[in-house]
Formats: C-alpha cells, structure tokens, sequence
C-alpha cells in the first residue's frame, strides 16, 4: 500500500466513521484487507478505494473495511481505579437523582465486544441500593461483527486478564479451553444495538442517560470528530449525568459545557444540572 | 461523596476568553490570563497566543512571567507559549539562560530545547557549566533535541562528567541523535548501575559485533539483561547469524529466559517488546509464537513482529496452530502478524492443523486458513477446501485456493470439484470447475447460464472465457436481465480475442447499466481495431464518475487525448475524475492554467495530482502558485508534493 493509498483509504474511513487510519498501521491494514481484495479480484488498494468509492457495493465493503481495521480488543474490570470512583462516588448522586423513577440508565459507547457493558452490569447488579431497580445498561458499537461476539457473551484469556479469581467464579460460568461465559444475572439488563457515533439521526433515537462510559474510544478519531462525539454525549446525558472517558483522554479544548468534576479516585465530566 | 463544587466564575471567564476575536488586539487579554487560577483558562490563553505574531515586547512579558516564583500555572503556561514561538523568542530566552535565578535558567535552556534552534547551541554548551545542576541537566537535554556536530560532541563530553546526573544526560541525549560514541568512551558506563540502562541504549546503536557481544555477555546475567534488552531494542534488524547464535546460547543458559521474555512480548513498553522480538527471533523457541504475534500491539511494531515471527519457521507455524482459544483471543494487529507468518510458511505438513483452524468457528481465521490450504501444494487440502463451497464467505478462498491446486494436482482438484457440479450448482463451483477443466467444462457453463440464481449465470458468463466458445456464452451473459449478469459477461470481454471482442464490445458500451459501461470501456482499448472511440469519448462525460473515469482511462490508452477532452472531463463533479485528467494530462500545456487553479481545490488528492502535473510541466510563472498553495496546506501528503514541486520548477528557472 503506497503512502497516497493509505492516505485515500484513511480519508474514507475517517468520513465513514472518524477512525484515523495512523501512518504506522498501513503494515496491519495491508494484511487485514488483503483478502478482502482476493474476495473481490482486485488487484491493488488504488483498485480498492476505485471500489468502495464508486461501486454500488462499496458501502457494504466500507462497512466491512471498518470492520476489519477498527480496533476491538478491550477487556473486563479495565481501569479498576475508575470503576472504583464510579461505584464510590458516581452511582450515589446518579442514586440520590433517581429515587423517584428507581431506573438507571448506562450507555457504552464504543463497547466492542462487550466486556465493558457487561463488567458495568456486574457491578449495577449487586448493588444493594439498587436492588429492585430497573437497570439499563446499553453497549454500541460501529462493528457489526463485535455486537456478535458481545451478545454471545463468551470470552477469553485476553479479555479476562484483569479479573479476579472471586469475580470469575462470581460472574462468570466456566467453558473449555479457559473460555467463560457470563451469567445470566449479568447479561440480563445489558442490551447492544449498532450505532455509528457519527450518525446524527440514528444517535437522535438514544434516550437520555445517567451515565455515559466512552473510554479508549475518542483516540481513535481526529479532533473534529472528537468535538462532534462529546456534543452528542453532552445531549444525550440527563442533567447532572456523568461522562467517564479514558485515562489518558479529557475533553481539553473539546468542550466547555461540562463542568469538571474531580473526585478522589478520578475525573469525570458532568452535565450542569440538579 | 466528595464533588468539588463546579466553579462557575472560571467558566465564565473561559467563555470570555473563548469569544475573543483571533488577532494582535486581543494579545493583552491573553497574555492576563495566562496567570488565571483556572488551569483551563491558561491553557486555553497559551494555546491562542502561540497562534499569533509575537511582539518583542510580548515575548519579553511572557519571559517575566517564568520569574513569578509561587505562580507555577503562569509560569508554566508562559513557558508553553514560549517554547511554541519559534525564531522570535530565541533571543529573549538565551538572554535568560544567563539569568542570576538557576530557575529561570533552567526553564531558558528547557524552552530552547523545545524549540530546536541551532543558532542556541553555542549557549547551552556553555550552560553545561553551570554553577546548578538543575540547568546542567536542562541544557545537556536541549542539546540532545537540537543535534549537530557541535552538539554531539558536547554531549560525548559530558560522558566523563563526574555527576551520574549528567553522564545519563550525554548518554540519552546521544541516543535521541542516534550518535553513538567511540566504543572505548562507552564500555566504561555498561558497567556503572546508574548509567547502564541508558548506555546499552546507545550500545544498541553501534552496528558493530564487539557491540553486540557485549550486549550478549550482559543477558547472561539476571542484573544487565534488562538494559541489555534496551540495547537490542535499538538494533538494527537483522542481526548477523553469528550474533543471533550467541544470543540463543546466552538465553538457553538462563532456566527463565523464556518466561522473562514471554513477560517482555507482552509488556505495555513498546521498546521493551521491541528488544524481546530481537532476542526471541534470534532465540527461535517456537513456544513464544502466539506472544510475538501479541508483540505487534497497536503501536506500530506489527511489521517488526512478524519478520520476528517468520524466523521461527515451521515449528512457529505449529505453535501458533496449536494455540487453540489464545488464537482466537488475539488483537487485530496480532492476528495481520500471525496470519502473515502463517500464509508465508504454509507447508503440506501444516494441512491438517490448518483444516482444524477452518472449523474452529471463527470466520477470520477460517478464512485465513482456507488461502493457507492453497499454499500449502498438499493433495490432502483438496478434500477440506471442497467442502467450503456452501460457506459464502469461504467459497471464494476455497475456489482460488483450490485452482492453486490444480497446478500440481490437476486430476485430483477435478475429481473433487466433478461431485460439486452434478447438482444444484454453486458460483465459486462454477468459476473453480472452468479453470480447472478448461474447455471440457463447457456443458456445466451452459448449464449454468440458465441456473435460476444470477450468481451462478454470472460466475458462468465470466468464466467463459476458459471454454472453447467463449464469445456465444458471453453474448448469452450480455443478454441477461441482470446486471450482475452482464458485468460478469462485460468483464469477460478483456480475456476475448479483438475479432470475437468487438461486436460484443459495442453492445457492452451502449448497456443501460455503469457497471457494464465501464467494465466494458476497460476492455476497449485490449481491442483497438473494435473503433469504440467515438463511444468513449461520449462516455467520458457520463454521470457516473466510474464509467467517466473507466472511458478516460480507455481513450488514454488508445491514444493521446485531445485537450478539449481533458478541459471538458475537468467539469465532471467527481473528484477522481478531475485527479485522472490532471495525472492524464501533464503533456498539455493548457492544463497548466487549470492545474495552477486546482491547487485550491477542496479535496487534497486534486490538489496532490495537480502538483505532480506542474512538477512534470509547470513554467516559471506556477512557482508563485506553488508557494501559495504550499503555505496554506494542512494535507500532509499533499504539502510533500507541492514542496517537490515547487523544488522542481524552481530548479528549471
């Protein structure tokens, strides 16, 4: 792949979704989409940006494209300290806002392959101050293929690697070969639907959240796209609602309507309100 | 519950600021605010002002606030600014490298590292004898950014300081340069706990075998291989055989090494898992495949990883086989790495693991598999890759694979694919069984252009070309109320020869579908003597910015284009069609005006493809054009071509 192709393929993805395609990926890229170009006879990427810019399948292909260079690989109980600040100190003022309606709604945005909706549940459900509430923990994602593996709700080593020995013999049922699968208590209040974070009208459809989760997500995308992302989690949050990215992202110069919230074990970024 | 409470005047007086108009007017304003107690509203402050033209008096108000002591936002921020302004602030922050405060100095020589200069080392080689250690330090790293020979040597100098402090600094700075010193001014420092890891950064830089046996003799033991694995970090690949026999030798003596390298693969430290795929390709252990497949991680190391990888042979082929669920768990960029190893070194030994991998039930690596099985030149993949045809996804692969095949096993490919074609017929069946039988297969291709499913007639019309009445079967296809059909039939039209091809041909170019026209204008110009010009050029102004692009390309191939064409093809509203004219076009002259104008052209591909046409082509006069262009681009790519073409014209006055 020439410098110009990865440059013109970057430029689509980047459209299609905000996914940057980095200078330093076009060796993965190149063997990702290779039988992508056997698959159709093409016979280089030129032939292959030909293809998804003008043939009538090549939104399909783009899709797929995607699919393939997006990154998926994430895992469960990731960033402990968060997760901590979130059931310490995040969950009893979304608590104290929701008293009246009991209904707790999460949005994973950019969820993969479901490890991080699934451990949001894990820890929702065996909250004794949420016993008898209604839970709703969605997880969305751009690849049709992560939703897949995320609603089978089956998982590896990798995936598993920073759970605990209790937390897997509380959460999850074992498989062969080292695999589990997750109990059903836990998958029970976890939905996933497809949603490109870029797509205005499909992202109008979302209903208001308490908390939104994007963590590892916005690095993967220019800053523009980043300022378009956080506007929709701004809208899509209920007043007073929390967003929790990852560590090594903020919203510095991104956006100024959230108010900065530092808590003892973390940051997060809070819609004004009650 | 410990929320702090949201502090509504900062954001207000973010919003302030926020609002300012851009411009020299708003300089006092942001230059106030930078000593704000809102972090948000300094940075926000810096930000702006190393966006702006700065005055002397400026620059020398924000080096006064590098001495506000007790104000560490403001003094930071300044700095920040500072160190973003280029040649206008040099000579206030050299100024201040002389400063009585070692602070100040400090920050002097922290900000001119920042910005680059070479016009500062003079000062900062000075600096190295400061009475502070603090702004010693400082300079031996601005030195380390800014480079040149001068630099260099002040950096070897500082390899006999009696400070550790600065010995490391010499040591980094020259590793950042990639500026080994003399081996005899290195050795000394392998040895000192304090200097070792950062000596053996640099060690890692000297293409040399006494070089690498050092490193060697130090992975022997427990305590240097950690810096020794920093040193084969910086190596570059590969590493004469001999070396790498050593490594292996080293590695075998210590009962953990292949945990502790295990341990490194899959660190989060890019340059440690760059140092364990060094050692781990020279070690050839085939147990440590899947973890330097995992090595690749997401940083830009996947290449590296698996050229590592394909060192390991067969036997890391079977391992990574026989990984089983870890396979399966691997990244995407372990899996290109992985994959890569394994298509590379597909033996017929590998044919039953590989058969294993296609049922393992993942669609990725049962594709993967499936183009492996081809390569393997096993008479034992046929039998596996046959029974793909009914996985849509898999057909495709298990076809080619199995054509592959066919050159060593051409008797026993067909008498697979013989059971597949006595039924219901399948489209990748259709294609595999003409290539492979040739003009035998014609009974099975008119059967199968009468299949009910337009896959089937389609793959049928394609592959007529490998029967002996090609041209009836590919009319029947043309004729086809599909238009799947009639561009599988349309693409077959390159493979005819010219006297079956052109009254096909001009059936093709006048189809109602684009897909067709085009398919049917790329096989034009294989058949010259067809007269198709006339067509061609009507469709080199079609709609469709495919068939547009596909006539263009055929009437370039037939002959040299006029230039009214290329100027009426420049009206088309698809982009790719205005970057063919201009990469078509760089032998007309009046492209040139239209080039030079597409240099401001929304998309950056045009704009790349009009200066390659005025690097080839551009007069004198595009110079001024060029460097227009070039100080307003963003697009990286396309400032690299407008650069070599401003270069090239310029060399032409």
């Amino acid at each position: 792949m020439s410098r110009e192709e990865r440059h013109l393929l970057a430029d689509l993805f980047e459209k299609a979704c905000g996914f940057v395609l980095r200078e330093d990926l076009t060796f993965v890229a190149e063997r990702r989409l290779a039988p992508r170009l056997e698959a159709l006879g093409l016979r280089d990427f030129s032939a292959y940006h030909r293809f998804l810019r003008l043939d009538a399948r090549g939104p399909d292909e783009l899709e797929t494209a995607i699919d393939l260079l997006v990154p998926h690989e994430t895992y469960f109980f990731r960033e402990p300290q968060q997760l901590e600040a979130f059931e310490a100190e995040v969950l009893p003022d979304v608590e104290a806002r929701a008293q009246g309606s009991r209904r707790l709604a999460v949005w994973s945005a950019g969820c993969a392959t479901g490890e991080e909706p699934y451990t949001l549940a894990m820890l929702l459900v065996d909250r004794p101050s949420l016993a008898g509430w209604e839970l709703d923990v969605l997880g969305t994602d751009l690849s049709k293929k992560a939703l897949t593996h995320a609603r089978h709700a089956e998982f590896g080593p990798t995936a598993l690697r920073a759970t605990r020995p209790e937390q897997l013999s509380r959460y999850f049922e074992p498989l062969p070969h080292g695999r589990h699968r997750v109990k059903e208590r836990y998958r029970a209040p976890v939905r996933f639907g497809l949603l490109n974070l870029l797509d205005q009208r499909a992202a109008a459809l979302l209903p208001r959240f308490d908390v939104i989760f994007c963590r590892n997500v916005l690095i993967y995308f220019d800053p523009a796209t980043r300022r378009r992302v956080v506007e929709l989690f701004y809208e899509r949050l209920a007043p007073g609602g929390c967003l929790l990215l990852g560590h090594s992202e903020n919203l510095l110069s991104l956006s100024t309507r959230f108010e900065i919230v530092q808590l003892e074990g973390d940051l997060v970024y809070r819609r004004p309100g009650p | 519950m410990t929320w702090l409470e949201a502090d509504a005047e900062a954001e207000g007086r973010y919003r302030a600021l926020d609002a300012l108009a851009p411009g020299p007017a708003s300089v006092p304003r942001l230059v106030e605010a930078l000593g704000d107690a809102s972090w948000r509203v300094r940075r926000l402050a810096a930000n702006r002002l190393a966006q702006l033209e700065p005055s002397a008096g400026v620059v020398q108000h924000l080096v006064s606030l590098l001495g506000r002591r007790g104000d560490t936002g403001a003094r930071n921020a300044a700095a920040s600014v500072l160190s973003q302004l280029g040649a206008a602030a040099l000579p206030a922050v050299v100024q201040l490298l002389r400063h009585e405060d070692p602070d100040q100095r400090k920050f002097a020589a922290d900000i001119l590292g920042e910005l680059g200069r070479p016009e500062a080392v003079d000062e900062l080689i000075s600096a190295l004898a400061d009475g502070d250690a603090n702004v010693r330090v400082a300079a031996g790293e601005a030195l380390g950014r800014i480079g040149g020979s001068d630099a260099r040597r002040a950096l070897e100098g500082l390899l006999r300081a009696a400070d550790p402090l600065l010995r490391v600094c010499g040591l980094e700075g020259l590793a950042r340069l990639r500026a080994p010193p003399p081996l005899p001014m290195l050795v000394p420092l392998l040895d000192d706990a304090l200097t070792r890891p950062s000596a053996f950064r640099l060690l890692g830089q000297v293409p040399h075998p006494t070089a690498w046996r050092r490193a060697v003799l130090a992975l022997r033991k427990p305590a240097t291989r950690d810096a020794a694995l920093v040193g084969f970090a910086s190596c570059t690949p590969p590493l004469p055989g001999e070396v790498e026999a050593e490594i292996a030798v080293a590695l075998k003596q210590a009962p953990d090494a292949v945990r502790w390298l295990e341990a490194a693969l899959t660190s989060g430290d890019l340059e440690r898992r760059r140092g364990a795929l060094c050692l781990a390709r020279a070690l050839r252990t085939p147990s440590l495949a899947v973890a330097m497949a995992r090595a690749a991680g997401p940083d830009g190391l996947a290449e590296y990883a698996a050229e590592a990888l394909l060192a390991l042979g067969l036997g890391g082929a079977r391992a990574l086989l026989d990984a089983g669920p870890a396979l399966a768990d691997l990244s995407g960029e372990a899996r290109a790495v992985a994959g890569e190893a394994l298509l590379a070194l597909a033996r017929p030994s590998l044919v039953d693991r590989l058969t294993a991998l296609l049922r393992a039930g993942d669609q990725e690596w049962a594709e993967l598999a499936a183009r492996a099985l081809g390569r393997t030149g096993a008479q034992s993949a046929i039998a596996p890759l046959t029974e793909l045809f009914d996985d849509d996804a898999l057909a495709v692969h298990a076809y080619r694979a199995l054509v592959a095949l066919a050159a060593s096993w051409p008797q026993e490919v067909r008498a697979a694919l013989e059971a597949r074609v006595q039924g219901a017929l399948l489209p990748h069946v259709v294609r595999a069984w003409a290539e492979v039988v040739g003009a035998g297969a014609r009974p099975v291709l008119a059967r199968a252009l009468h299949d009910e499913r337009d896959d089937v007639r389609a793959a049928a019309a394609e592959a007529a070309v490998f029967v002996l009445d090609a041209p009836a079967l590919v009319r029947a296809g043309l004729m086809d109320e599909s238009p799947r059909v009639r561009r599988a039939a349309a693409r077959a039209l390159a493979s005819l020869s010219s006297a079956d091809a052109a009254p096909l041909l001009s059936h093709a170019l006048i189809d109602a579908d684009p897909g067709v026209l085009a398919l049917a204008c790329q096989a034009a110009p294989l058949h010259p003597g067809a007269d198709t010009s006339g067509r061609l050029e009507e469709l080199s102004r079609h709609a469709d910015a495919s068939v547009a692009l596909s006539a263009l390309d055929a009437l370039a191939a037939l002959g040299p284009l006029p230039l009214e064409l290329l100027l009426r093809a420049l009206e088309h509203p698809g982009p790719e069609v205005v970057r063919r004219v201009f990469e078509l076009g760089a032998d007309q002259p009046g492209l040139l005006p239209r080039a030079e104008a597409a240099l401001a052209h929304p998309r950056w591909e045009v704009r790349a493809a009009a200066a390659r046409l005025l690097a080839v082509s551009g007069s004198p006069s595009s110079l001024e054009c060029l460097e227009d262009a070039l100080a307003r681009e963003a697009d990286e790519v396309a400032r690299e071509l407008l650069t070599a073409a401003a270069s090239a014209v310029a060399a032409r006055r």
